[in-house]
């Protein structure tokens, strides 16, 4: 039964199954195991069948094309990437696009397939941040962290284009302060 | 610096954890979780075509912060009167309003945001938590945003085709179960009908037993304290009193799906309860009397002397051994139905 168990929601906090009149219902209704308040909404995706892999063929007739990372097995598509042959092993289909594992890779970290980005570096926010910490080298570092990041993505989905500049114009401020502080210092 | 395209939508809520806040963004063919720490974005994208299922769950959480906010506020509350009547200074006064004040704005915010609640998205490979998603109200209408998304993305789907679904995954579960295992129970018609649960252990344990000695023991060791009154029934008392939360608590965890009775059940909630309340009760009066006569010397005689200490001792003892003798009863009872249930047929005598 796990299998068929596992076509059916469950109840989020007993883990009972529910029944289809529970689903979608755009409100909150008790569970009939444990009467806690829940909402499910249930999609077809549910119950899409997952495809199944294409099996890897070997070459069967001398001269065939052949996968250019396995040289035994017959190559059934072509890397849009680089153009390379590939098995059904080594395809990689993305976005409609097929291309092989060494320019799936050199895409992600190139940043190129936007969809595959899992982390991104706010070098913007952490420059303001440095900017506004008065410590001297804080200063340094939010001047540093402007000057060589400047043309670096920001973030995904807050566009605060003032950052980069008001951590530059802030880092500047306050070295030219923590300078000043130090020569009056020394020779007042 | 590169121009970063506005796509993303967002929604409300946000999640916080140990140095990182998590909110949820809309795109036009995808839910992005963003998760910030202190120099980073991390990303989850959940696209409206993968989405299976989307639940929320009420949560006991908001109840629990109003509950322990609220105990907090009167206890402060008590002391704070407690020291105007005893002439106490403005100074103290504006400590106590320095202290309730914020948890009366959190009980106030906590209140106006309404009940907790949990949000999960499934995908066929992964079941994530929505930790930005932890208020009802709110969580309702994002999943209301969210909903026509989806459904533009995958279709809508009633109630019959999820039973036909169902039909058509009992057939082939069926055929395969048949196949495999020739032994394997048959599918029940209705398997929505009555939901799944473990059936019950058979209670066995001796806690329950030993609990209700405790609370029923608690009479004696009240009037030999009442009359013996001095440092080492003190000590005994409170180490008693220990026990009987240690035991109480055991009782809870052994009591879990098991056949007992609703009443036996009960028992060690109730003693649980009115244990937290009496001691609660018995700080804030010990704490006010201390404010009310700083320089009183600490009680020395039998608890007789103080009404209220009295009033509250006899409640407690007395509840006690109530839930004692109840719990001796019923289990008694208990035991006696499990003996008849288990006694073997009497074998027929061959009679020629």
């Amino acid at each position: 039964m796990s299998s068929l168990a596992n076509q059916f929601p469950a109840c989020p906090k007993c883990r009972a199954p529910l029944g289809p009149e529970l689903f979608n219902r755009g409100q909150l209704i008790p569970c009939p195991n444990c009467t806690t308040e829940i909402r499910v909404e249930v999609f077809p995706a549910m119950y899409r069948t997952v495809e199944k892999a294409r099996p890897n063929e070997a070459v069967m007739i001398p001269g065939e094309s052949a996968c250019f990372y396995h040289d035994s097995k017959r190559a059934v598509v072509v890397c849009d990437s680089c153009g390379r042959f590939l098995c059904a092993l080594c395809d990689f289909e993305f976005n409609n696009r097929h291309v092989c594992p060494q320019c799936l890779e050199s895409s992600q970290k190139k940043g190129a397939m936007g969809e595959l980005e899992v982390s991104r570096k706010t070098y913007a926010h952490l420059a303001f941040v440095y900017s506004l910490i008065p410590l001297f080298l804080t200063g340094l570092c939010a001047i540093y962290l402007a000057a060589r990041y400047w043309k670096a993505p920001g973030s995904l989905v807050r566009r605060r284009r003032w950052e980069m500049p008001a951590a530059l114009v802030l880092g500047i401020l306050q070295t030219l302060a923590f300078i000043f502080l130090i020569l009056l210092i020394f020779y007042h | 610096m590169a121009e970063t395209p506005k796509t993303y939508e967002r929604l409300p809520g946000t999640g916080q954890g140990l140095g990182r806040r998590v909110q949820l963004w809309l795109a036009d063919d995808h839910l992005l979780q963003v998760a910030w720490d202190a120099q980073s974005e991390r990303y989850k994208r959940f696209r409206f075509e993968d989405i299976r299922v989307l639940s929320i769950h009420r949560t006991i959480e908001g109840k629990v912060v109003n509950g322990v906010v609220g105990f907090l506020i009167f206890a402060i509350g008590v002391l704070a009167t407690a020291v105007a009547t005893s002439g106490g200074t403005s100074g103290a006064l504006t400590f106590f309003g320095l202290l309730g004040g914020p948890l009366v704005i959190v009980l106030a915010v906590n209140i106006l945001l309404g009940p907790w609640c949990k949000c999960r998205l499934g995908t066929a490979v992964q079941t994530e938590e929505l930790v930005s998603l932890r208020r009802l109200r709110r969580a309702q209408k994002v999943f209301d945003r969210l909903r026509p998304r989806i459904v533009a993305a995958q279709g809508e789907l009633s109630a019959e085709e999820i039973y036909s679904q169902l039909q058509q995954a009992r057939t082939v579960s069926g055929a395969t179960a048949s196949a495999t295992d020739q032994n394997a129970p048959p599918l029940i018609d209705a398997p929505f009908a009555a939901p799944v649960k473990p059936p019950p252990r058979h209670y066995t344990s001796k806690i329950h037993f030993i609990f209700f000695c405790v609370l029923v023991a608690d009479l004696p060791l009240t009037i030999g304290d009442i009359f013996l009154h001095g440092t080492l029934w003190s000590t005994v008392g409170i180490l008693f009193l220990l026990v009987s939360i240690a035991l109480g608590i055991s009782a809870l965890l052994k009591q879990r799906n098991t056949d007992l009775p609703i009443v036996l059940r009960r028992i060690p909630w109730i003693s649980l309860i009115t244990d937290v309340v009496f001691i609660a009760a018995s700080i804030v009066y010990g704490v006010t009397e201390l404010i009310k006569n700083p320089d009183a010397p600490s009680t020395e005689g039998s608890f007789l002397d103080d009404p209220v200490t009295l009033v509250m001792t006899v409640i407690s003892t007395g509840l006690s051994t109530i839930l004692g003798a109840m719990g001796f009863i019923h289990l008694r009872r208990f035991k006696a139905a499990d003996a008849a249930a288990n006694v073997p047929p009497p074998v027929e005598s061959q009679t020629s």
